[in-house]
């Protein structure tokens, strides 16, 4: 039917349809046909498929003349497997014929080859080991070993399997699996039927590299056979979710099944339970379930990362005693064995044991001690004294936790003097089935040692030491806390003085370790717990106690677990909880005395302020005596100016005319207080006075609103005035207005006084009064009061203790003194300021206002005594300028 | 670690997420190459057709190739694409609709494309275009229909090749040769054991090959219809078009 002629004559019709067949197209193919069928919805052809016969014997004797064929022995999605044998060698073979679907899909010749030269690489005890391979007569074959015994599925239907054969079967299993995923194989097809055991009891995997020779068609293709693809209760997630992602950790997951299966018989499907907790599985050991679990993890990053790890992990626990499971170990026939014997207890040598032990794994050992501690201390109880027992009052969660850690730590350092392998994750492993009577034990005995103590102390000490080994005997040994209690009470008893002596020593290092800033105690507790643990050793042996079964171990070869990141992260972990718990001391002791610095500053601070408000107060009184003597006004001076007076600046509003009069000197005086005035020699208020009264720069003004000019006393301008400060400057501009306006004022020399500017009826006019207060008052005080209360303010300065305060009360007094001419208290004064400028000014001060009190020859003297050069050279000269006037 | 997994010689037949005419029409008024290139390997495809409809209308074989030669220039300038406002689903239609309009407006037909003028042309066989038209039977189907028709069997043959190839490059060529024909029939007519025969091989082996290939084949149509479709789901609402092509 290849290439017809195109004959136009001839209507070629389909043969199906009878639709007109178009000419040379379609290879003589009917077009209608064809959409026909492309259009028709995939329909099972399962039937086609489904029967999948094994070619019969004669058939295969044919396509392979160089085999006796024997027998079918197997059928399968995966092909038949035929038993042969190979007269050229005189042995045995496994003929493997894969169904021919998968041989016909594309790209499978090539797969095939390569595969199989891979799979011949794999050589292992444990692996079904490849002859050779072909295809012959569109069939695909592998000739294999031939295995003589069971697969596993057929060994578990007969109920053959019992948990410890499981657990010898697995640790092979997964050394053909590592070493298949060397060699970058991957079997993807892990399941009873796969895994042979033969009449040795040596396992072999079969099958390995089929799914993939098989290509991805088969395992993909919904429509085909169940059985073409992976068993799928077999198969990991990512085997079904997502293929393409899938590697050696797909594995794992299917052994992880296969090892459900063995313990429990049952396929972890759905939600499962751990091994050891489905019914029928009384004699798995408890430890299997996070191995198995681990195995089975969703996602292959949680999993097992290699093969080889599940078989230390199944190994290790096959070889360590101490399963749950076991019945209760009989602890009257341990009892019985241990009463009998006597023991040897020395301390010194327990300790230097102890000391051998912690240098010889010296970090890893402090550090899981470590944590132990931070871990009791955290929950609240430091242990503080014998032997490792906290004193009872701790926090009942401490009390509750102590048991089952110390138990753990117990435990780890028993098997390293026993030469076990311990590592992280294995240190804590024993402790969990006996969780519940650690914590009995702990409990029990903590509160029966609390009432001993509470019954006059020794009761409880006796307790304590007897006790001392309940808790590694609950753990060790498996028995029971309450027995355990009592065999450990019936072994001290026998040296009770020796064992309470270790006890005291031990304890005695641990308060020792405490004192060092805690820091000693990270390394002489390991010590003290070792010591006790070999005491412990001595006294109780190392002979399991019987009657406890546990799985019949493989040999153990402590294999170094390949990049095991949890030891050095702990040791981290340990180390950097230790440096905070150093640290923290640190800070706390800093705390401590910084705080106590605190408080005596504050006390210091505080009585200081006292002794200073306690001056203040004395010299505040002084003063006020001083001036309480009533003041009044001087003589009221008048003066009419026809014009305004800046007294700031002295700049006058300009006078339209100056009146002829004699009180034209005041006016010009008075407007021309631009000049600085002389000061010196005040004797009686003259007019001359008045224009140096009112100088320009050296008089301040303060307005006064309230009365009028004699509503205002003497002593309110007084109090105004010496309420002015230094620097402030409230000052007042006068200009005449039409209502009178009043002003304190204080001149530079210190005179103080009241004035008043007033319109007048000439226009332009202005009434200028001014009355001074009469400081004669102040000299009419008796000179010894004055002397007196100078002296006292003086006294009440020295006890100032702030140097500025100090200075300021000497000026004043020194000023004060100078203007009652007490030579004395002034000069004192002055010697008794600190700051040399601010002596010179001081001095400078009082020397004027002794000279104007007329007390030149003391004003001289006083100026002899000025340091600075200039300064006393100035003041002399005008001193003399005084005289001369 | 694994080794790599053969690459299948018809990687590239897995499907794409844009068909071409999906890249054509995204491309829209852009100058994207690819949706040059999608269009002209669409209109490379199918030209048949489109050259046997207009063969139809006209009486000379040089009329129809300078007409579908200037209607595939004007069309892969691409304003079409903007212009009709026909629905642009299925590339066929649309093709067709396209050359509708062509010769409804633009084509003059006193005039001829000069030869050689401006545009590059496709390479087209239009001497055994026409021959093969020529051999059609005669009937009295209209234009369109005959359009459709001729593109099933484009399409058809298209598939066909392809499979062909497939099996060429398996070796097993004297195998498909044997069992194409059993594409078209049904199940139950399939004579597999005289196939066997034949093919040297286990008839349950020939039922197997039977079956994958039409898999295939079914798998290849497909995806050759897809190449012209818009939405891809409409592959059924196609071939139901196409089969109807044959109803009597």
């Amino acid at each position: 039917m290849n290439n017809p002629e195109p004959d136009p004559n001839v209507e070629k019709k389909c043969p199906q349809c009878g639709a007109a067949l178009p000419p040379g197209a379609l290879e003589g193919l009917c077009p209608a046909c064809l959409l026909k069928q492309g259009a028709s919805a995939e329909t099972a052809t399962q039937g086609e498929t489904m029967a999948f016969e094994p070619p019969k014997l004669e058939e295969l004797a044919k396509l392979f003349p160089q085999l006796e064929i024997l027998e079918l022995i197997g059928k399968g999605g995966m092909g038949a497997v035929y038993k042969a044998r190979q007269p050229a060698l005189d042995r045995m073979v496994a003929l493997k014929i894969l169904p021919p679907q998968v041989a016909a899909a594309p790209g499978f010749s090539e797969r095939f080859g390569r595969e199989a030269r891979a799979l011949a690489k794999l050589n292992h005890p444990n692996i079904v080991g490849i002859y050779d391979f072909g295809q012959v007569g569109g069939l695909a074959y592998f000739l294999m070993e031939y295995v003589d015994g069971l697969n596993l599925r057929q060994v578990q239907r007969a109920g053959k399997l019992a948990p410890s054969e499981a657990l010898k079967i697995v640790p092979q299993i997964c050394e053909a699996l590592q070493f298949a995923h060397d060699e970058g194989i991957v079997h993807r097809d892990i399941k009873p039927e796969n895994i042979l055991l033969d009449k040795k009891g040596r396992v072999k995997i079969a099958d390995f590299g089929i799914a993939k020779i098989m290509g991805r068609e088969a395992q993909y293709s919904l429509t085909e056979t169940r059985s073409a693809i992976g068993t799928p209760q077999y198969m990991a997630p990512e085997q079904i979710e997502k293929p393409q992602t899938v590697d050696h950790r797909a594995d794992i997951f299917s052994l992880g099944v296969v090892f459900y299966e063995m313990l429990t018989g049952e396929l972890p499907l759905g939600k499962f339970g751990p091994p050891s907790s489905t019914a029928r599985s009384l004699r798995v050991d408890v430890r299997l379930d996070d191995v198995v679990l681990r195995a089975l993890e969703k996602e292959p990053e949680r999993r097992y990362q290699q093969a080889s790890q599940v078989k230390t992990a199944v190994e290790t626990i096959s070889s360590t005693p101490g399963s749950s499971s076991s019945a209760p170990a009989d602890a009257e026939a341990y009892r019985a064995s241990i009463a009998a014997q006597d023991y040897l207890l020395k301390i010194s040598d327990c300790l230097s044991r102890g000391w051998a032990l912690v240098r010889s794994d010296f970090w890893p050992i402090i550090g899981i001690n470590a944590l132990t501690l931070v871990l009791l201390w955290a929950v609240g109880a430091f242990p503080l004294s014998f032997g490792g027992k906290g004193l009872p009052g701790s926090s009942i969660l401490s009390t509750l936790l102590y048991g089952p850690l110390m138990g753990g730590l117990y435990y780890s350092y028993l098997k390293r003097i026993r030469g076990e392998k311990v590592n992280v994750e294995t240190a804590f492993l024993g402790f969990g089935p006996r969780f519940v009577q650690l914590l009995l034990g702990s409990l029990v005995s903590f509160c029966l040692i609390a009432v001993g103590f509470l019954c006059l102390i020794l009761p409880g000490i006796y307790l304590l030491v007897c006790w001392a080994y309940a808790i590694p005997l609950i753990i060790d040994k498996g028995i029971d806390f309450w027995p355990a209690m009592s065999i450990s009470r019936q072994m001290v008893r026998k040296h009770w003085w020796k064992n309470g002596l270790l006890l005291l020593v031990l304890g005695v290092m641990h308060f020792v370790g405490f004192l060092l800033f805690g820091v000693g105690i990270f390394f002489l507790a390991p010590i003290a717990t070792a010591a006790l643990m070999y005491a412990y050793q001595d006294m109780f042996g190392s002979a399991v106690a019987p009657a406890a079964t546990g799985p019949s171990g493989t040999q153990v070869f402590p294999s170094e677990k390949p990049g095991s990141l949890l030891k050095p992260a702990f040791i981290g972990v340990a180390a950097l909880v230790f440096l905070l718990l150093l640290v923290s001391m640190f800070a706390g002791v800093r705390h401590q005395h910084a705080r106590r610095e605190q408080s005596q500053r504050a006390a210091a601070s505080a009585a200081h302020k006292a002794t200073v408000a306690h001056a203040r107060a004395v010299a505040e009184r002084v003063q006020a005596e001083a001036e309480v003597s009533a003041s009044t006004f001087g003589p009221v001076q008048e003066r009419v100016l026809s014009g305004g007076i800046n007294f700031k600046t002295g700049k006058s509003i300009p006078l339209p005319e100056p009146p002829a009069s004699q009180d034209q000197d005041i006016d010009r005086a008075i407007i021309s207080s631009l000049r600085k005035a002389e000061l010196l020699g005040i004797d009686a208020y003259t007019v001359a006075d008045e224009a140096r009264l009112f100088a320009a720069g050296g008089t301040t003004f303060v307005p006064v609103t309230s009365a009028g000019w004699d509503g205002v006393t003497a002593e309110e301008v007084s109090t105004i005035v010496t309420n002015l400060h230094a620097g402030d400057e409230p000052v007042v501009v006068l200009e005449p207005t039409d209502q009178p306006q009043l002003a304190a004022f204080q001149t530079r020399d210190g005179s103080s006084g009241l004035l008043e500017l007033a319109p007048t009826n000439r226009e332009p006019g202005l009434r200028v009064r001014y009355k001074l207060v009469a400081t004669q008052l102040k000299a009419s005080v008796s000179g010894r009061q004055m002397h007196d209360a100078l002296d006292d303010r003086l006294q009440a300065a020295r006890l100032m203790t702030l140097t500025n305060q100090r200075d300021k009360a000497f000026v004043a007094i020194a000023t004060d003194a100078a203007k009652a001419g007490d030579v004395e208290i002034a000069t004192s004064a002055l010697h008794e300021i600190s700051n040399g400028a601010t002596r010179e000014n001081s001095a400078e001060q009082a020397v004027t206002l002794l000279a104007r009190k007329g007390l030149r020859r003391d004003a001289l003297n006083l100026a002899q005594e000025i340091s600075n050069q200039t300064t006393r050279n100035r003041v002399l000269e005008e001193l003399a300028k005084a005289k001369s006037q | 670690m694994n080794a790599p997994a053969t690459t299948q010689k018809l990687g590239a037949d897995d499907i794409f997420a844009t068909t071409h005419w999906t890249v054509v029409l995204k491309a829209g008024q852009g100058s994207a190459p690819e949706a040059h290139a999608a269009l002209e390997e669409l209109c490379r495809t199918y030209w048949y057709p489109l050259y046997a409809y207009v063969r139809r209308q006209t009486s000379s074989h040089e009329d129809a190739q300078d007409l579908t030669q200037a209607f595939f220039a004007r069309f892969l300038e691409k304003n079409y694409l903007e212009h009709l406002s026909s629905d642009k689903g299925r590339f066929r239609a649309f093709l067709l609709a396209s050359l509708k309009h062509f010769l409804a407006n633009e084509w003059d037909k006193s005039r001829r494309l000069k030869r050689g003028g401006g545009v590059a042309n496709l390479p087209l066989d239009w001497q055994g275009a026409d021959t093969r038209y020529v051999h059609e039977p005669a009937d009295q189907l209209s234009p369109d229909k005959l359009y459709d028709r001729a593109w099933a069997v484009t399409l058809l043959e298209n598939v066909i090749t392809r499979l062909r190839q497939e099996a060429v490059d398996e070796g097993k060529t004297q195998l498909f040769d044997e069992l194409k024909a059993f594409l078209m029939a049904d199940k139950a007519r399939v004579p597999y054991g005289e196939a066997a025969g034949k093919v040297g091989m286990n008839e349950s082996a020939v039922r197997v090959a039977v079956h994958r290939l039409r898999k295939r084949y079914r798998e290849l149509l497909r995806r050759e219809i897809q190449q012209t479709l818009s939405n891809p789901a409409q592959v059924e609402e196609e071939l139901q078009a196409l089969f109807a092509a044959f109803a009597q």
